[in-house]
Parts: structure tokens; sequence; C-alpha cells
């Protein structure tokens, strides 16, 4: 194993079990069929973060309880911010530069879309662009699984952004209310994430039998 | 010309400190099947790599599980950081 092989290993490994897609996938597809129903009390934030905290505790228990004593635990490191600040102003490093540009946009996404589902606000829109919201959302996604299929080289991650893409080219041409179909088209990619971490999941419990003391 | 770092110059004790770089903290476990080592072996590089304070070693249990975390130090990271350039220089 090379040197940078090795330093990057850790990483791989918290993602190669499946346990984060599945319980996330899972989490937002039932969240979907909830918003769908409009059984999600709506107005009330902390409702909304909720589910993301109990999620977090899922994956660690799952890891800890599951994963651990089949094929050892490790938490990969957190990236760290390099902020120097010195007479001359503050100085931030390339890596951290875009580490903070990629999580601003990231949070900026999200919380868009918590603000716009749950408050019913894309019928507000110029008509022509609330059958671009999906359009928007669905290439935004397959982009963002086209690019984590490249970087962990694996299929499973190109099929979900090729379902993304077809999602979205259905909820342009679909002609039912622009809300239900963004919610439908993220439900059910919510469900396709879910289900591809669920297959991992039971693979890597297959190829590594918890080991006996 | 830099003095090489001999006690991560070892290519299994490289092995560990560069999976630990990548790591918050990773158990015994984990080392052992990453590295392919011996539990013996294992054990003795991790000494090593303790003794010269690059890396900590918590014992603990989880439930009724014992279960041994290694951390790599802020000296140890210091160190590898350090290894990494003292040979890229030297390769250069």
């Amino acid at each position: 194993m090379k040197v940078q092989e090795a330093i990057d290993r850790p990483s791989q490994r918290w993602a190669e079990d499946g346990v984060v897609e599945m319980t996330l996938g899972v989490q937002l597809f039932l969240m979907g069929v909830l918003c769908l129903s409009w059984k999600l009390p709506v107005g009330i934030p902390w409702l909304t973060v909720l589910p993301f905290l109990i999620t977090g505790r899922v994956i660690q228990l799952l890891k800890e309880r599951v994963v651990a004593p089949r094929a050892g635990y490790v938490v990969p490191r957190e990236e760290e911010l390099e902020i120097r600040v010195s007479s001359q102003g503050i100085k931030i490093d390339k890596a951290s530069q875009r580490m903070l540009i990629i999580t601003g946009a990231l949070v900026v996404w999200t919380l868009g879309l918590l603000v716009l589902i749950p408050n019913r606000m894309f019928p507000h829109l110029p008509g022509r662009w609330q059958g671009m919201v999906g359009v928007w959302i669905a290439v935004s996604l397959a982009f963002w699984f086209a690019w984590i299929a490249w970087r962990q080289k694996t299929s499973r991650y190109a099929w979900l952004a090729a379902l993304a893409l077809a999602l979205g080219g259905w909820a342009y041409v679909s002609h039912g209310d622009p809300l239900s179909n963004v919610l439908l088209m993220l439900t059910c990619l919510a469900g396709g994430v879910g289900m591809a971490g669920a297959v991992r999941f039971r693979s890597f419990l297959q190829a590594n039998p918890r080991i006996e003391e | 010309m830099s003095e090489v770092d001999r006690i991560i110059h070892e290519p299994a004790r490289l092995l560990i400190v560069a999976l630990l770089a990548g790591a918050k903290e990773a158990d015994f476990l984990f080392l052992q099947r990453e590295t392919k080592l011996t539990k013996g072996n294992l054990s003795s590089h991790l000494i090593k790599l303790e003794e010269a304070e690059y890396i900590e070693i918590e014992k603990t249990f989880r439930g009724k599980i014992p279960l041994t975390l290694v951390r790599l130090t802020s000296r140890g990271r210091e160190a590898f950081q350090g290894y990494r350039k003292t040979m890229n220089g030297l390769l250069r």
C-alpha cells in the first residue's frame, strides 16, 4: 500500500460499509413520504433537524456495534481549517478556501430546500420557472452523484446520477403540481440512495463475518 | 542532508502512522486488518511508536468488549510530515 493510499484509507473505509447512505437515504425517504402526504408539521424548524440528529446516533451505533466487531473501528480525520490572522489581514489556505466554498454552497442549497418545500414557496415563482426548479435540483444532484462516482470509483453512484437526470426530465415534462413533482423526485432519489446503501451494507456483512475472540 | 526519522522509516511503522494520519482514531482490529501484521508484531510496533510519543493508546470497553483505540499525537503528526518532506527532498 502506498503512503497516500494509506492516508486516504480511513475515509474509504468509513464509506465502504454503506451505513451512512442506508440510514440517510431511509430517513430522507420517510421525510419525503411524510411531506407528500402533508403529515410533516410545517414551521417548526427543530422538527426538520431532529431526524438528522437521530440518524447521526443510529449511524454511530451501527458503526460501533455491527461494523467494528467485523472490520475494526475507524473515524476519519476531519479537514482542519488553516486560518492565520496577522497584521496584514486574514489568510486562508487554498484547501480551506475550497472547503469553505463547498460547505457554504451545500448549506445554502439544503437550507433553501428546507425553506422552500415545507412553506410551499414554489408556486410564487413565475410560471415557466416552476417547471425548471425540478430540473435544476435534478442536475445539481446528478452532478454531485457523478462526482462521488468518479471519486470513489463506484458505479452505483453513476446509476443514481442517471436516475436523478431521468427524474428531472420527468419533472419537467409532467403537467402536475411542480412542488409535488420535486418532492416525489427527491423521495425516489432518497429511496435509491437508501437502497444502494442497504445492498452495500449487506454485501459488507457477508464479506466480513464477525470475529469471535 | 536531513536525518531520516528511523522510527517512522521502518515500513510497517510507516504504514501504521500513514493510516493514523488519515484517521481521528482507529482500533487495533482496523490496524491489524489494514497492515496484515500479526497481533504480536503490531503490538510491538505500537509500543515503539508510543514510547516515541508519536501515538497514544487508550484501552477502553464498548459494552463488555475490550477496545484498544489508537491516535496519532501532534508530535507524531509533525514527525510524519517532516519524514515525508525529508524523503521527498532526498529523492528529488
